[in-house]
């Protein structure tokens, strides 16, 4: 088991290597630099564009600023010619950002907080979160009860319910939610206040949410309907066991194993799903903050983007499978 | 439809069974046609084929030419705004630039039909191809070839194609046909991976059959084998994979548009292609207040759409697969 860990994160390492390769060449492939100025307006004179050049390395070949970028650099103090090493990607040194003219570090704009307020990564996370916990603590109930329901009207309309957000996608979704329960209804307003602890917080999440909430709830219905048919289920109804007891003691535990290993392709959804949710219901998160950075072409911001998401996958990826193992004891891990 | 004449069905499929011989293919259209879910969907997408074919004589205007003092209309049963009246010539009503809303969505369902096919085709062609090699050949190239599968699917794909379009957006490439070319191009780079390792699956385990090596011993040659007895045994897995994969290109065109990396808007009247449902959504999202109708169409057209492939793709999958239809 120990073993197999550590195998897994060391994969981690070349996929981010390869990841930020890709996003590193394609960056500067991008026609326009980080420093095009409006025509029209004052121009920056070569000297302080010089400068900025040289602050982030942007004359070097292509495989030093990349391997600057993501492992180490060696700089030398310029007063007293010490040589030191400073830390890349690796050691969550992101650089400073090119929009903020290197005054700030994307770290700073990621995780730092923002004049009082909590920072972008804390935005996120807890929309994910939330999201998470609302469709597996929504979705395993109603996909028990349409089983065990199993063809009524109940069954149908959670069926129903569950193809819908399954088909739609979070930005569907989210639209039609703004569109009835902000533009129509008027229960929430269009421009959030995110000094309220939780009135925001809703539409965001249900949306975030909706997705997984219906593949776990079609699953733990296809699941439980499998678990029904076996015979420790029958044996432990002939022993004249509670119904309550044999559902939740008997049928639920083999149950939600399935919907276990599907929380880990779930959490890639949820993840790249708060870029949109993030704007259309304006969340102050790293999504909004990775599309700004698109539109402003500041390298290390996507960059760190693109990685820190990578990263947070694999680390989904990685929990769910040991959760399965710990989960169920049948599954061995060479 | 044959659902519901078939009253006495148990005994009759005994009886053919016993009389006509039945093909895999004619028992899975059998199957789909009983189902009233699978049924629906077919006709809604054929019914949106039909509006994208005849879009030029459909639309009651051109959806990019502007009239002036025409602008958010809403759509003609909304009167009770006295400072903003319909204007009968315009159903659905119009958007910011006086531009006829229905018009618009029947153009628009062209780009998302495009969208849901030429990028599923690259798909289906690199997809196929790399599994049917990886599976066949085994060895190093089989570790290679999903080495490098597993490195594609391990990046978030959202993130990879806007990142391809971001580098690509402002060269000729990214140009083409307003953008389109190079959305296909995006999608189809990343969404390979899942069918060839479905694909990769399915050709190990039938490698290893009986018909297989017969016709290896009767030395057919491995790319005859290849073709003629292992793809058309994937074929099944293959088009359930492809109708489940169509409805969801098309939303991330509509993902794409919404984020500001997608299809670009086209001021041209003579365009195939003006405009998209992202694009229309995008326009509506921004003019929420205003114009609520300018968002909630397009988003009516796309749900029902991609719901309609949702359930014809359920329907495809009961119908091949019949180990799972019980459920």
């Amino acid at each position: 088991m120990t073993a197999y860990i550590i195998r897994r994160i060391l994969w981690q390492i070349p996929v981010l290597v390869i990841v930020g390769l890709l996003t590193f060449g394609i960056a500067k492939m991008t026609p326009g630099g980080p420093f095009d100025t409006d025509p029209t307006r004052r121009q920056m004179s070569p000297q302080v564009e010089a400068v900025l050049r040289d602050r982030f390395g942007m004359d070097l070949p292509f495989w030093r600023q990349f391997t600057r970028y993501m492992f180490l650099d060696v700089v030398t103090d310029p007063k007293t010619g010490e040589q030191a090493i400073r830390w890349g990607a690796i050691g969550g040194n992101f650089g400073p950002t090119y929009s903020s003219r290197g005054a700030r570090t994307v770290q700073q704009e990621l995780f730092g907080d923002r004049g009082g307020k909590p920072s972008r990564f804390y935005y996120s996370a807890r929309l994910g979160v939330q999201a998470l916990l609302f469709a597996v603590l929504l979705g395993i109930p109603m996909g028990v009860l349409a089983a065990l329901k199993q063809n009524t009207w109940i069954d149908y309309l959670v069926l129903l319910t569950s193809t819908f957000f399954v088909s739609l996608s979070t930005l569907i979704v989210g639209f039609l939610l703004v569109l009835i329960f902000a533009s129509w209804l008027k229960w929430f307003t269009v421009l959030p206040n995110w000094n309220d602890p939780i009135r925001p917080w809703i539409l965001p999440t249900i949306a975030l949410g909706s997705t997984s909430l219906g593949f776990i709830t079609r699953l733990t219905r296809s699941s439980v309907l499998e678990v029904k048919r076996q015979d420790y289920v029958r044996t432990a109804q002939a022993k004249g066991l509670n119904d309550q007891v044999v559902v939740w003691r008997h049928m639920l535990k083999n149950a939600v194993l399935p919907v276990i290993t599907i929380l880990g392709p779930l959490s890639a959804a949820l993840i790249t799903g708060t870029l949109y949710t993030e704007i259309i219901f304006q969340v102050p998160g790293m999504g909004s903050l990775l599309i700004e950075a698109i539109g402003k072409r500041d390298y290390s911001m996507i960059m760190a983007g693109a990685l820190v998401f990578v990263f947070f996958l694999g680390l989904a990826n990685l929990i769910v499978d040991i959760a399965y193992g710990v989960v169920d004891p049948r599954i061995s891990y060479k | 439809m044959a659902t519901t004449a078939r009253p006495a069905s148990a005994l009759e499929e005994l009886n053919l069974t016993a009389t006509k011989p039945r093909s895999l293919w004619g028992d899975a259209w059998r199957r789909l046609r009983r189902n009233k879910a699978a049924m629906l969907g077919i006709t809604v997408v054929l019914l949106y084929v039909l509006v994208a074919l005849a879009a030029p004589w459909l639309a009651p205007k051109n959806p990019v030419t502007q009239t002036s003092n025409n602008s958010l209309r809403p759509p003609i049963w909304v009167t009770d705004n006295p400072n903003r009246q319909p204007n009968p010539e315009h159903i659905l009503g119009t958007d910011t630039n006086g531009r006829d809303i229905l018009s618009r969505l029947i153009f628009a369902t062209r780009v998302s039909l495009i969208v849901g096919v030429v990028p599923q085709i690259i798909i289906v062609v690199i997809g196929v191809g790399i599994g049917l090699v990886a599976g066949f050949r085994g060895g190093w190239v089989d570790n290679l070839l999903m080495r490098l599968t597993e490195i594609v699917a391990s990046f978030p794909d959202l993130l990879f194609i806007i990142t391809l379009t971001v580098a690509f957006r402002e060269t000729l490439f990214g140009k083409a046909f307003n953008g389109l070319l190079l959305i296909f191009t995006a999608l189809a780079v990343v969404g390979w991976t899942s069918l060839a390792r479905l694909v990769r699956g399915q050709v190990l385990s039938l490698k290893e059959k009986e018909f297989v090596e017969a016709a290896k011993a009767l030395g057919i040659p491995t790319s005859r084998i290849l073709v003629r007895h292992i793809l058309p045994n994937t074929l099944a897995p293959i088009i359930v994979a492809v109708s489940f994969s169509i409805p969801s290109l098309i939303l991330a065109e509509a993902i794409l548009t919404f984020l500001g990396v997608g299809m670009r808007p086209s001021v041209d009247p003579a365009n195939p292609l003006p405009t998209s449902l992202g694009q229309m959504m995008t326009d509506g999202f921004n003019n929420l207040s205003s114009g609520p109708w300018m968002l909630l169409f397009p988003v009516l057209m796309l749900s029902t759409l991609v719901i309609s492939f949702t359930f014809l793709g359920d329907g495809l999958r009961d119908a091949l697969d019949p180990r799972d239809a019980g459920r």
